[in-house]
């Protein structure tokens, strides 16, 4: 990020971190019906290795990955009307910083809420508030999981009905709407295109328990123009419908999730598990992911330990265009352009990122005083030395093992 | 006949360290009551429903809750023996729900006086007080601990 960014993003996070040692009420009331509130965080990390570089960290600190000041502004028309707008400004240049929420809630009955507008999609239980940090103990949640490519917004609407009978809250969420933006997918990064998404979320709390299913859907369109020239040249030969297929740059997207999570004054556990499965899978991956994490509270630490794992897979090509040239007549006219799209289909298998990853995370957070917290983390990351592993500007000889250090503060205000 | 005496006052001495022990234990830790307006037409509510209505559940958009500050004796009293969860915690998990706009959190009141005169002046309201706190007429107990 260039100087300038960087001084005017450390200006604004001192700003607000002095405003969040005050210990001013939760939200500053502007009027009775307008209030703001806001989150930070800043964050350096330093990865073991000169080798490769991991999710924007390599081996200098470096504080643009996950640096970022949120804004939220909330107006309160009457009982069953308000409007949020919530701004998330990012020490990251080559992410956008833009408004992540800017939505109606309609509130028609107690049970009853109805958000219109540009929402975050709530795929995980901590996907829709993944930004602010000081809702959660780690510093990165999994990378294996809430790294995926996905659709992290929606235009649309969400309707929440909840139910409290026997100690039971039980709250059921359904949304709709579309998306468009950028995906990265092996580390390339394309315009993409979710005509309609949608999802079905039952939580169900008891105690200090809670439970969280949840199943997602898009229709996604990926503006990859090679897949298309070479899905062309393919179906101009007639007779390799599945290959044509097989490069369709539109999949159905589907997301299947379960998380658990158990409090006490004392410590805490909790595990997720997603499945990301997508119709076409040549060259987007299905993903299965999951992780366990607990941690022991005492006082103002609280220490915890974390594991996860990823396994990525893809469908390898059929192989009629294959065996058609193995069996074709060097001399024929359509050979030469055969051994093209077979070369093409080679080319798009080899540069596929394969992304599975194990990893341990030892971390503690220090809750320094309400609306404020410094945490510390250590995670082990080991990969297969055939893969990707979420590793990018790898060495030839790098093992895919290695450790990322963080450290960071959280406010809120 | 000494040695039964000794043992006599023995006893006397631990039993009275006990009854003392007992006393101071109970004193440090006064109850608590869980107190709304009478308009609320609740007789009394569980601990699960009040911790409902303190951390943002379905409940908490028919009640509103009244919290005292942070870092005051009662309530981290109520959070420790009806939420369960230390003030840190309770603070991270309620960022998560401003934050999504799922729902906001507890207005704080300054003062046990302050809690107690907003909850008679508002209906469907509920806060939490030392027990034996003076109560007008309009504010009934629902939940004692």
């Amino acid at each position: 990020m260039p100087a300038q960014n960087l001084t005017r993003f450390m200006a604004l996070a001192l700003c607000t971190a002095t405003f969040a040692g005050t210990n001013s009420s939760f939200a500053a009331s502007l009027e009775d019906s307008v209030s703001v509130s806001g989150f930070g965080r800043v964050v350096g990390g330093y990865l073991n290795t000169d080798q490769a570089e991991f999710r924007g960290y390599s081996d200098h600190i470096n504080l643009d990955p996950k640096s970022l000041i949120g804004l939220q502004v909330h107006a309160q028309a009457n009982d069953y009307l308000s409007v949020t707008a919530q701004g998330v400004l990012r020490a990251n240049d080559t992410q956008d910083s833009e408004l992540d929420w800017l939505y109606a809630t309609i509130q028609p009955e107690d049970n009853l809420s109805i958000k219109v507008g540009k929402l975050r999609t709530p795929f995980f239980m901590l996907s829709d508030v993944i930004d602010v940090g000081y809702a959660y103990h780690w510093i990165s949640p999994p990378e294996q999981m809430y790294s995926a490519y996905l659709f992290p917004t929606f235009e649309g609407i969400d309707a929440t009905w909840g139910y409290f009978s026997n100690g039971f809250d039980t709250s059921f969420e359904a949304y709709i709407g579309q998306h468009e933006g950028d995906i990265t997918l092996n580390n390339r990064t394309t315009d993409y295109d979710v005509d309609t998404l949608g999802g079905l979320i039952a939580s169900t709390r008891y105690g200090n328990v809670q439970l969280r299913a949840s199943f997602h859907q898009g229709d996604v369109d990926i503006a990859l123009s090679e897949l298309d020239l070479l899905a062309g040249s393919v179906s101009r030969f007639n007779s390799f419908p599945k290959t044509v297929d097989a490069l369709s740059t539109q999949s159905v997207i589907n997301v299947t999730q379960l998380g658990i999570r158990y409090d006490d004054l004392n410590y805490f556990a909790a595990a997720e598990w997603v499945n990301i499965n997508p119709d076409v899978q040549t060259f987007i991956p299905e993903i299965d992911t999951y992780y366990l994490t607990g941690g022991y509270i005492f006082d103002d630490i609280t220490l915890h330990l974390t594991y996860a794992e990823s396994d990525l897979s893809y469908d390898d090509f059929p192989n009629e265009v294959a065996s058609a040239l193995a069996n074709m007549n060097p001399l024929d006219p359509r050979y030469q352009g055969l051994a093209g799209i077979n070369y093409g289909l080679n080319q798009i298998e080899s540069s596929r990122s394969s992304d599975s990853l194990k990893s341990w995370t030892l971390g503690v957070r220090w809750d320094v005083q309400p609306k404020l917290a410094v945490k510390g983390e250590v995670t082990w990351l080991r990969g297969d030395r055939n893969e990707s592993a979420m590793f990018n500007s790898i060495d030839d000889d790098f093992d895919r093992t290695t450790e990322l250090y963080q450290v960071g503060v959280e406010w809120i205000f | 006949m000494k040695g039964f005496n000794r043992n006599f006052i023995k006893h006397i001495t631990a039993a009275s360290l006990v009854s003392v022990a007992c006393f101071v234990s109970a004193d440090s830790h006064a109850d608590l009551w869980i107190i709304a307006n009478a308009e609320a037409k609740v007789d009394d509510l569980s601990r699960s429903e009040v911790r409902q209505i303190f951390m943002g559940g379905t409940l908490s958009r028919k009640f509103t809750a009244i919290a005292l500050p942070a870092g005051s004796d009662v309530r981290n009293q109520f959070n420790v023996d009806i939420i369960g969860l230390t003030e840190s915690r309770i603070q991270a998990y309620w960022s998560q729900l401003l934050f999504t706009g799922r729902s906001t959190p507890p207005m704080e009141m300054a003062s046990v006086n302050d809690a107690v005169r907003h909850v008679s002046e508002h209906d469907n309201t509920i806060a939490y007080v030392p027990e034996q706190t003076q109560l007008p007429d309009n504010v009934v107990v629902v939940y004692e601990r």
